[in-house]
């Protein structure tokens, strides 16, 4: 893998930071970054939490190719969402897929935010759009990817983690 | 002549956050989900500027903007990109096509303004009234006791109100003066509410017109609708409600009642009825009042629950909802309780460990 993990760890951090804060108005901070070796399955740690996770999944593909999931349990799902759009807990009761929309948002901006990184850095590679899996298990087996990290930033009180799988795509000269 | 905003975006949020950004201004805002909606209300509706996404599903941004500067008849608008794809490399390719700005997500609704100000008239609408303010309506009603009852029920606000018992007096009263708003009886005699809106809109359109209407009249209802109220209200009348109403039919500002700052931290008035309205109320502006004060560099808040009487599940909720809000700004904050509070705590698993202070000056020192 062409970047190391401490630069990696940089590049989401501040992009990360930087969606929440404009957003949101809110500071998150980075708790723990676990790394997963080699193709071994990993469950989110956010499994242990009550009820089920909402989790935001956006690929990008290129140069670097990769995949995001940012996770988190859906009332602070729900939460983010009355913040974000400036709504009442009322207002959302009936807003299934909204708050699913807001959360696919904030991951499609945070994964921008950290792969508009690596084309600054020459890895010219584009977004998918986001979708969204609602669930409590979430259990990814990536083989293929050569780096993977899941970083678990606080919100509060709450918890929500940022999963990164990325590979280089010697095939591609990093141009659109 | 209104501007017109058009955004192409596949997300809702996005819709909704550039909907919100523009509350202020008198403007219109089209919206389209992807590049061939986008094409397809362009040339319907010739906006003044277009706010492109990039990754949408059917047709991409790319491809619209391609498509857009090769048609003779859309390539003058300006488009401005908004959307997550920001390298440096992707930014440039974009610019050759013909684009006015390129705004990278996440934005900022002040930058957003200050972007698109640039290519079309925002027409910013006159700072609203609040509710500390006086107001001026004509209350257009046959029936005496609801007169009555409309009037000390809302005698609590600085309103002026000019009554009027038929369609004929109302009339002469609207050309006379000038209302913020007008509330009007849907069965005053012979049907001449709907008649009397006509007449009002054709000598000033932009005064707000609020109907009242019986419960079970579904037939007025429905026909205050195609007349062009801009709000109903059934009767028996609430008077939260009606509060409520004329209040967004204005554009009143109802946040002072629940939001003070003071020299040492922002206070939060609980609302004294548990009505769901003002709960509501105060809840829609608390995002907004909790960045204000972290902006002015308040570091506390105080929760003010000294006027209820009832501690219930909803108010509750709210309580719940402030302090994660607070929280989330790392601000410092008090429950300020009467006897209601500090007695029936202890009844919600919820609620049992707060700490509730008698006084502002206890809860500034704890």
């Amino acid at each position: 893998m062409v970047f190391n993990e401490e630069e990696v760890k940089c590049m989401v951090e501040r992009a990360l930071k930087d969606v929440f804060s404009t957003m949101l108005s809110v500071e998150i901070s980075l708790k723990e970054c676990i790394t997963i070796i080699g193709g071994e399955s990993a469950r989110s740690p956010l499994s242990q939490c009550d009820g089920p996770l909402v989790i935001g999944n956006v690929g990008f593909v290129g140069a670097v190719s990769g995949m995001v999931y940012t996770a988190m349990t859906e009332p602070l799902a729900r939460r983010i969402a009355m913040t974000m759009l400036g709504m009442s807990e009322e207002e959302l009761v009936e807003e299934y897929d909204l708050v699913n929309d807001v959360i696919g948002e904030l991951t499609n901006m945070s994964s921008g935010a950290f792969k508009n990184q690596l084309c600054d850095r020459g890895f010219q590679c584009r977004l998918s759009i986001p979708s969204i899996i609602r669930g409590k298990y979430l259990v990814v087996e990536a083989s293929a990817a050569e780096f993977r990290q899941i970083y678990v930033f606080s919100y509060g009180d709450d918890l929500l983690t940022f999963e990164l799988l990325m590979k280089n795509d010697d095939t591609d000269d990093g141009h659109l | 002549m209104k501007s017109k905003i058009l955004t192409v975006d596949d997300s809702r949020t996005v819709h909704i956050l550039v909907k919100k950004a523009f509350k202020d201004c008198d403007v219109q805002i089209l919206q389209a989900n992807n590049g061939v909606e986008g094409l397809s209300v362009a040339a319907k509706e010739s906006p003044n500027v277009i706010l492109l996404d990039i990754t949408m599903p059917v047709m991409d941004g790319v491809e619209m903007l391609t498509r857009l500067k090769g048609d003779p008849a859309l390539k003058q608008i300006p488009v401005i990109m908004l959307t997550a794809e920001g390298g440096r490399e992707a930014v440039m390719k974009i610019a050759k096509i013909g684009i006015r700005d390129y705004m990278v997500k996440p934005f900022k609704d002040d930058v957003l303004l200050e972007k698109v100000g640039r290519v079309v008239d925002l027409n910013k609408k006159s700072q609203d009234k609040t509710i500390l303010d006086k107001v001026s309506l004509l209350l257009v009603e046959d029936k005496p006791a609801i007169i009555d009852s409309i009037k000390t029920g809302l005698s609590h606000l600085p309103w002026d109100f000019v009554t009027a018992g038929s369609a004929v007096e109302a009339l002469n009263s609207y050309n006379d003066n000038k209302f913020d708003l007008v509330l009007m009886s849907l069965s005053l005699p012979q049907d001449s509410a709907f008649e009397l809106i006509k007449q009002m809109q054709s000598v000033r359109k932009k005064t707000p017109i609020v109907g009242m209407v019986v419960k079970s009249d579904a037939d007025r209802l429905h026909r205050a609708v195609q007349a062009g109220f801009d709000a109903t209200i059934t009767k028996p009348l609430d008077l939260s409600e009606l509060e409520m109403r004329v209040c967004r039919a204005i554009g009143i500002d109802t946040s002072p009642r629940y939001f003070t700052f003071e020299k040492t931290h922002m206070l939060i008035k609980l609302p004294k009825e548990e009505s769901m309205a003002r709960i509501g109320e105060l809840r829609s502006a608390l995002n907004a009042k909790i960045t204000e004060a972290v902006d002015a560099g308040y570091s506390r808040i105080i929760i003010d629950g000294s006027g209820i009487v009832e501690l219930d599940v909803n108010l509750i909720k709210l309580i719940i909802d402030i302090t994660h809000a607070a929280h989330d700004m790392s601000l410092n904050c008090s429950i300020l309780g009467n006897d209601v509070m500090k007695n029936e705590r202890g009844s919600f698993e919820e609620t049992q460990n707060w700490k509730i202070f008698n006084s502002v000056e206890e809860a500034v020192a704890s």
